[in-house]
């Protein structure tokens, strides 16, 4: 049997145990949608993208980003952990495959794109066709 | 994030960051606990992990650079955000505090701690 608490020490109330399942229940749904369609952050301009995938635990060798037209996919394979023999355990997160498709809104300079991932972050940079970036126009007088 | 490279950019370490409970994996072995934390985001620099009794204590916080102001990029889509993490887990009354061992590779925090060796004394029985 397990000894170990889960949650904080807070004054009982008769709807403690029906909360905390409800809580659970909803984070656990998150966390499972989370691990195949991982959860991103994007900055953008007129020129420049800049987009965070989160993927902790995962190998930048098991990561492929496919930029093809406007499309780029991020996609990993599915990581088998090396879990022990257990007695009891919880698992709140696994290591699934996974994939996530955007459309760019414009089309990415053949030398414009690049990827690094540090702890667990994959951080994507993407740079604009020149030829399609807007351009002032000087209005003479 | 490596801050070294991203000259340009600011880390979120200085910010009031919101507090965040990380999925964790908890495996009870026959002879000890691993506990394994998704920190997205933390580097070894950022994390402490804290065993006092047999309750076991997590804090980390992320950095993730985020484009200056005057970059001209705006935030489009935020599904995640730059996090403290905090958690914590009370184990079995047998820990061995001597035993903890902690890694951080991508993300992904692993403790192991062992159980103290159980000392069978077989106890005699007399004649009556």
């Amino acid at each position: 049997m397990m000894t170990h608490d889960w949650t904080r020490t807070l004054a009982w109330t008769p709807w403690d145990g029906f909360e905390r399942l409800q809580r659970d229940a909803r984070r656990l749904l998150a966390a499972r949608a989370g691990e195949t369609q991982p959860p991103v952050r994007v900055h953008a301009s007129a020129s420049k993208l800049e987009l965070f995938v989160e993927l902790p635990g995962r190998d930048p060798a098991d990561i492929d980003a496919t930029l093809s037209g406007r499309t780029l996919v991020v996609r990993g394979k599915a990581v088998e952990g090396d879990a022990p023999t257990t007695v009891a355990e919880r698992r709140e997160f696994g290591l699934p495959a996974f994939e996530r498709s955007f459309e760019l809104p414009w089309n990415v300079a053949s030398d414009g794109m690049q990827a690094t991932f540090a702890h667990g972050i994959l951080r994507i940079e993407l740079a604009r066709v020149a030829e399609e970036r807007p351009r002032r126009i000087a209005i003479g007088s | 994030m490596n801050t070294t490279q991203a000259t340009n950019h600011e880390t979120t370490t200085e910010r009031a960051l919101p507090l965040r409970r990380p999925r964790t994996n908890l495996y009870e072995t026959s002879d000890g606990y691993r506990v394994e934390c998704a920190l997205p985001g933390v580097g070894e620099q950022d994390v402490d992990v804290r065993l006092e009794g047999n309750l076991l204590s997590l804090s980390a916080q992320s950095r993730v650079a985020e484009p200056e102001g005057t970059s001209g990029l705006a935030l489009v889509r935020a599904e995640f955000e730059p996090a403290r993490f905090e958690t914590s887990f009370r184990l079995g009354e047998d820990v061995d505090p001597a035993s903890v061992r902690a890694s951080l590779k991508h993300g992904l925090l692993r403790i192991d701690v062992r159980r103290r060796a159980s000392v069978e004394q077989k106890i005699p029985i007399q004649q009556g």
